[in-house]
């Protein structure tokens, strides 16, 4: 996983819980990493992992929960910090769609090692959209956090429901979306 | 408590700072490699686009010379590359739709096609280009070509010299037919000179009779014996004979001259150069002309049919297509020796002509044993031939084709048949190849 994944973890429970409760979860984690996360730099996922977990027994929620809260954090986050892979897009489907042909893309040009997912897509129809996520971290909380914060950041709601789960034993995680606005609705 | 916090957080931050610094550093020594690695690179490339000796020009997706090597400004008369960028393809290519996405399609992503460059001063130089599409980027549709052009020049200069030369491998060949065939009217025209010679003789005998008894009956009443005299000269010179057969021999005589003047006319308009420029030509002279000289290959073999059609006049190559037409019947006289050999049987051969719309056809059918199935597709391969060592080079019929197909603009196809024999059809245009759309054979 990238350092930046780890940054943005440290400012989502520090901008959540203080820079306090940041500091006693972090003492406790017994992590591979000894040194600081740097953006540019791989770490093991199991360091990130382990960060959430003890965060989320902290503060007595589901890892899942405080996963899939930390991918709606991220969204406007990266957003923030990459406004140019969402500067061509009005809806949230055709940016959804852009992630696996462009994001990823530019993702792996710019940062040696990183192993971003494979997400796949189906286009039923104008308002929905079927989402195939593929990764061997099997984080697809952190994929409906993502969806929330996409839903959120162009303002159009979106109903996602996770149909199929690897960590089930299906070949890939599947998300049924369905916008509330159709692509071109906002034309 | 806050201290501390800040503390550990001010560690990790300074921590982060000396990472990237270092990852800085390792980053710029990389782009730094990669930089002199990539600059080797383009100056290797541009090395290889600069002293490639075939020409090699880019076509932006505007249709302008983007960019040229040496060898192709040189090719065109340019005195640098730079001289021929921003020209228009029209400035370049004699027939720039060639290179128009709309109607070009290449096979296998580059097209292939011999056309004409066009030089500086407007001169014509003929070339195979392939040009191959070039898309600068995977979302741009407009595309660009790269054309690499190989100077044809020297290789029609060479085509027709080994067309020139295979001509006079058949004047060659045909050489001891050809002797052979002046022979035989020599022989029949020495027989009866020496037979003409002799019976002068014999009539400038009587006529020595006739003045001697034309003398005496001046002065003698009496002329019996004398008279007597001329029945002996006339009997013994056998007259009515003499008068009866001298003309014929001299009749025979000059058929025979002619013959012979038929047969060195013909093999002189064969073995001529041709002229650079296709002349009207009545191919139905050409065709019996061919027959005369090609006599001895044909004659101990086959019986030759002409149904030859009336024709118009014909704009060609005279010489080539006397080629092309004694090439195929050699073909056809070797096939049926082929297919009679060992028998008392002969083949025939059949030629016809006719006329069919923009076109006239000379077929030469025979009744040889046909082409092997095996064999059709490579008939016209330069140096293909199923004849033993030593009796074909195999490159009768490549030349034939290229007479009639590419100097032409005709057609060469045949039909064959196992057992029955083959017919090979030559289609001209006639208004010769300006006029004409390319068809290649069958």
């Amino acid at each position: 996983m990238k350092g930046v994944i780890f940054n943005l973890l440290e400012d989502f429970i520090t901008d959540g819980w203080g820079e306090q409760a940041y500091e006693e979860i972090f003492a406790q984690c017994p992590l591979q990493t000894k040194e600081a996360f740097v953006g540019l730099n791989s770490y093991p996922d199991a360091d990130l992992l382990t960060i959430v977990a003890k965060a989320a027994a902290q503060f007595d929620i589901s890892v899942s929960d405080a996963v899939r809260a930390f991918g709606k954090y991220c969204l406007p986050k990266l957003v923030a910090k990459y406004p140019i892979f969402v500067a061509g897009h009005r809806h949230p489907k055709t940016f959804l769609m852009s992630i696996d042909n462009v994001i990823h893309v530019e993702v792996r040009k710019l940062l040696k090692d990183a192993e971003p997912p494979r997400m796949f897509f189906v286009d039923p129809a104008p308002d929905q959209l079927i989402l195939r996520y593929v990764s061997k971290r099997q984080l697809c909380p952190l994929v409906s956090g993502l969806l929330d914060g996409t839903a959120e950041y162009f303002r159009t709601p979106i109903g996602h429901t996770q149909t199929q789960c690897t960590q089930s034993g299906a070949s890939a995680c599947e998300f049924h979306l369905t916008f509330e606005n159709e692509v071109g609705a906002f034309a | 408590m806050i201290e501390g916090v800040l503390r550990r957080k001010l560690l990790r931050m300074q921590q982060r700072i000396d990472a990237l610094e270092t990852i800085i550093e390792d980053r710029s020594r990389e782009v730094f490699v990669v930089n002199r690695r990539l600059k080797e690179s383009l100056e290797f490339l541009e090395d290889i686009y600069r002293t490639m000796p075939q020409p090699l020009f880019i076509i932006d997706e505007l249709g302008a010379v983007q960019s040229a090597n040496v060898a192709a400004a040189t090719l065109l008369d340019y005195a640098t590359p730079d001289d021929l960028t921003g020209k228009p393809t029209s400035a370049v290519l004699a027939r720039p739709h060639h290179l128009d996405p709309a109607r070009a399609s290449p096979v296998g992503g580059v097209l292939r096609s011999e056309t004409t460059l066009l030089t500086r001063t407007g001169g014509h130089v003929p070339v195979l280009l392939s040009a191959s599409p070039l898309q600068r980027c995977d979302s741009s549709p407009e595309t660009g070509w790269v054309c690499v052009a190989v100077d044809l020049r020297e290789r029609q200069k060479l085509e027709i010299e080994l067309r020139h030369a295979q001509k006079l491998e058949s004047v060659g060949r045909l050489a001891a037919g050809v002797a052979h065939e002046i022979n035989t009217p020599t022989q029949f025209v020495s027989d009866s000179m020496h037979f003409a010679r002799e019976a002068v003789d014999d009539v400038f005998r009587v006529l020595e009779q006739h003045e001697v008894l034309r003398q005496w009956a001046t002065t003698t009443p009496s002329a019996a014996d004398l008279v007597a005299n001329i029945a002996n000269a006339e009997a013994e010179a056998d007259l009515p004979y003499l008068l009866e057969q001298l003309p014929k021999a001299l009749d025979r005589a000059l058929e025979g001259l002619g013959r012979v003047a038929t047969i060195v006319r013909s093999l002189k308009e064969f073995a001529h150069p041709d002229e650079r420029e296709m002349t009207l030509v009545d191919l139905n002279r050409v065709i019996a002309s061919t027959l005369d000289i090609a006599r001895h290959e044909y004659k101990y073999v086959a019986e030759v049919d002409m149904e030859l059609g009336e024709l118009p006049l014909v704009t060609c190559h005279a010489g080539d297509v006397n080629q092309a037409v004694l090439n195929i019947l050699v073909n056809a006289a070797h096939a049926i020796a082929d297919a009679v050999k060992g028998s008392d049987e002969t083949g025939r051969i059949t030629v016809r002509s006719w006329h069919e719309g923009e076109q006239v056809v000379i077929s030469i059918q025979d009744t040889g044993g046909g082409i092997p199935d095996w064999a059709r597709d490579r008939v016209f391969d330069p140096f293909f031939t199923t004849k033993e060592v030593g009796r074909g080079t195999g490159q009768g019929l490549a030349i034939t084709r290229a007479i009639v197909v590419d100097k032409h603009r005709g057609t060469i196809t045949f039909d064959t048949r196992r057992g029955v024999g083959t017919t090979f059809f030559i289609r001209l245009p006639i208004a010769g190849r300006r006029s004409s759309t390319r068809v290649d054979a069958a």
